[in-house]
């Protein structure tokens, strides 16, 4: 069954009480990360991972197979799903050294 | 958004969270998720770490969000939150100042096989789990809060300066600090606000079984006897728990546990508060610590007894209070401007135990151990590489001696960060006057100067430049190049 991206307004500007989304954010770019995000069992068996340059992201269920995201800063991002996200090709191990140092989010949305 | 339940948990001025639950303005995720909607507020030594100003807005003491994450999180971690003491590997030789430089500093890895870098960082990253309040739920806009048990103490760091929230437009209020709060009421307040906070939840919810769970993980969670094991590093506690040589050692520990236990709190006994400061990789130097730690029979004389004024160490500029202990020693003692004297000697007349000979440890520079408020024993380490003279050891194992509260202090790569600045700062300032440096520079810093003030007081190069450069007499730069000519000289 394939997973559904639903926005959450606790995630949204300009109320929203969490971590941010990116302003520019479209749906078919959430969706895109959503269907590309990996589950790491041995950290969660709820939750899912992408990453997009140098965003990273979390994914939540809000429901049967329909998730919310969220950004989180590299650096608070768990070593293994760093490794998940390596061995599923989404990061390069350069690249994943260098996120995993970030430290605040990322300026603009690419 | 009016809320349904709110109260405080502890008392502010020391350690504290309030909680409060309401309504979900957007309802969304589980029935336990919006049964635990709220906010909460954490407050350490008085001030509201959790406070924050949104672009705009103004200033808020509470994080809006349900505390369901933080409640599973805490009862996952609880235990070794509170009671986790020493970091992990390869942290030693660092100047690590508290728990949030620490993550810091280890963001670049020591020099290891790619296979061994690898399990490193997630050694890291699993420590920042069970420590920093962040990891509790990354969708929450969290301060950068890290708890850290730190003897009986536990540290609370913040750095909110360096590593903002993923929130933009949102900046919690207090930048960087850090204090220490006692760690049993620390734990006490922890399991007390999650247990209420979950007693109430469940009484106005009855039907939500994910909240029972939750409140009955919680109501069975203590500390059991093998717990003991967070107090100290990592390969000496499965030795202990492992090796026939220590099962003594492993006997004493659990019975200590099973005695002292409160809630997730484990106190430390006198082995732990030992070990917890070298990390130890063999029975035979477990035990060869141990012995003399346990052993020393020194009888200090009273007079010396009432120089001994343990205080806890303040966590910013704690070297300040070893200057002044140094001075007002010195003016106790009638040294006024005078050198020191041999302090193997005097300590011994004051009835303190020295072993110099190789007991088969690590490299450690000295260890202190005050066994009782009459006995005192220090073991000077002839492996250590001193950059400084032993005479300058000794002094600061007499810092140790007369400042810590804890009874015991082991000088090396995995000391308090704190009590080990002090200490130090006591050790050069006690050699150092800084009466007798004015009176025998008159206002100039040469090496001529500097050398006639190595010879008044018997110090290092290291020792000596270190010392002006504290005072503010010369630049960093001056320091290092005046030791270089002075090295020069021999």
């Amino acid at each position: 069954m394939s997973r559904k991206y639903e926005p959450n307004p606790k995630h949204k500007w300009p109320k929203g009480f969490g971590s941010l989304c990116p302003k520019k954010l479209d749906l078919t770019e959430a969706q895109t990360l959503l269907d590309r995000a990996v589950s790491v069992a041995t950290v969660s068996t709820t939750k899912l991972w992408s990453v997009q340059g140098e965003w990273c992201f979390c994914a939540h269920p809000s429901g049967e197979d329909v998730w919310h995201g969220f950004p989180v800063v590299g650096a608070e991002v768990d070593e293994r799903v760093w490794k998940a996200l390596e061995q599923a090709g989404l990061v390069t191990k350069a690249v994943r050294r260098k996120l995993a140092k970030q430290r605040t989010l990322p300026g603009d949305w690419p | 958004m009016s809320d349904w339940f709110s109260r405080q948990f502890g008392d502010q001025s020391h350690f504290a969270l309030r909680v409060a639950l309401s309504e979900d303005p957007y309802p969304s995720g589980s029935d336990a998720f919006q049964a635990l909607w709220g906010s909460f507020e954490v407050w350490a030594q008085g001030r509201c770490l959790t406070r924050s100003q949104r672009d705009g807005e103004g200033i808020a003491n509470a994080v809006v969000w349900s505390m369901l994450p933080i409640l599973s999180w805490l009862s996952e971690v609880g235990i070794r939150l509170v009671n986790e003491d020493p970091y992990p590997r390869f942290s030693k030789g660092l100047d690590v100042v508290d728990a949030c430089d620490w993550y810091e500093r280890t963001a670049t890895p020591p020099l290891l096989d790619p296979e061994r870098e690898e399990r490193w960082f997630l050694r890291r990253s699993e420590w920042r789990h069970h420590h920093a309040l962040r990891r509790a739920d990354e969708a929450v806009a969290l301060p950068n809060v890290v708890f850290r048990r730190q003897g009986e103490a536990v540290e609370v760091s913040w750095d909110n300066e360096n590593w903002p929230p993923a929130h933009p437009g949102l900046r919690f209020v207090d930048p960087r600090g850090r204090v220490a709060v006692a760690a049993l009421e620390f734990a006490t307040v922890l399991l007390d606000a999650s247990r209420a906070v979950l007693e109430a939840v469940c009484k106005r919810f009855p039907d939500v079984s994910k909240l029972a769970e939750l409140r009955d993980r919680f109501n069975s969670l203590a500390a059991r006897s093998s717990d003991w094991r967070w107090l100290v590093h990592r390969p000496t506690a499965e030795l202990i728990e492992s090796d026939a040589e220590l099962r003594e050692v492993r006997a004493r520990l659990h019975e200590h546990v099973d005695k002292t236990a409160h809630g997730l709190f484990v106190a430390h006994s006198f082995e732990t508060g030992l070990l917890r400061q070298v990390r130890l990789e063999s029975a035979a130097e477990i035990s060869a610590l141990l012995k003399f730690a346990e052993a020393h029979d020194g009888a200090l004389d009273p007079a010396f007894i009432k120089l001994v004024r343990p205080a806890p160490v303040t966590p910013q500029r704690p070297w300040e209070a070893g200057n002044e202990r140094a001075e007002s020693l010195r003016d106790e003692l009638g040294w006024k401007m005078d050198a020191v004297p041999a302090l193997d000697q005097w300590l011994r007349q004051q009835g303190c135990d020295i072993e110099e000979n190789d007991l088969g440890l690590p490299r450690y520079v000295a260890l202190v151990s005050r066994k009782s408020d009459h006995s005192a024993g220090v073991h000077l380490n002839p492996r250590a590489s001193l950059r400084s003279s032993p005479g300058v050891g000794l002094a600061t194992a007499l810092g140790h001696l007369l400042m810590d509260e804890e009874p015991c202090a082991i000088q090396g790569d995995w000391e308090d960060w704190g009590r080990g600045k002090r200490a130090r700062a006591f050790a050069v300032a006690l050699f150092l006057p800084e009466a007798g440096i004015r009176d025998e520079l008159r206002g100039n810093v040469d090496e001529d100067g500097v050398e006639r003030l190595m010879r008044r007081y018997g110090t290092g190069v290291t020792a000596t430049t270190m010392r002006l450069h504290n005072l503010g007499f010369i630049s960093q730069y001056e320091q290092q190049d005046l030791e270089r000519r002075l090295s020069r000289h021999g």
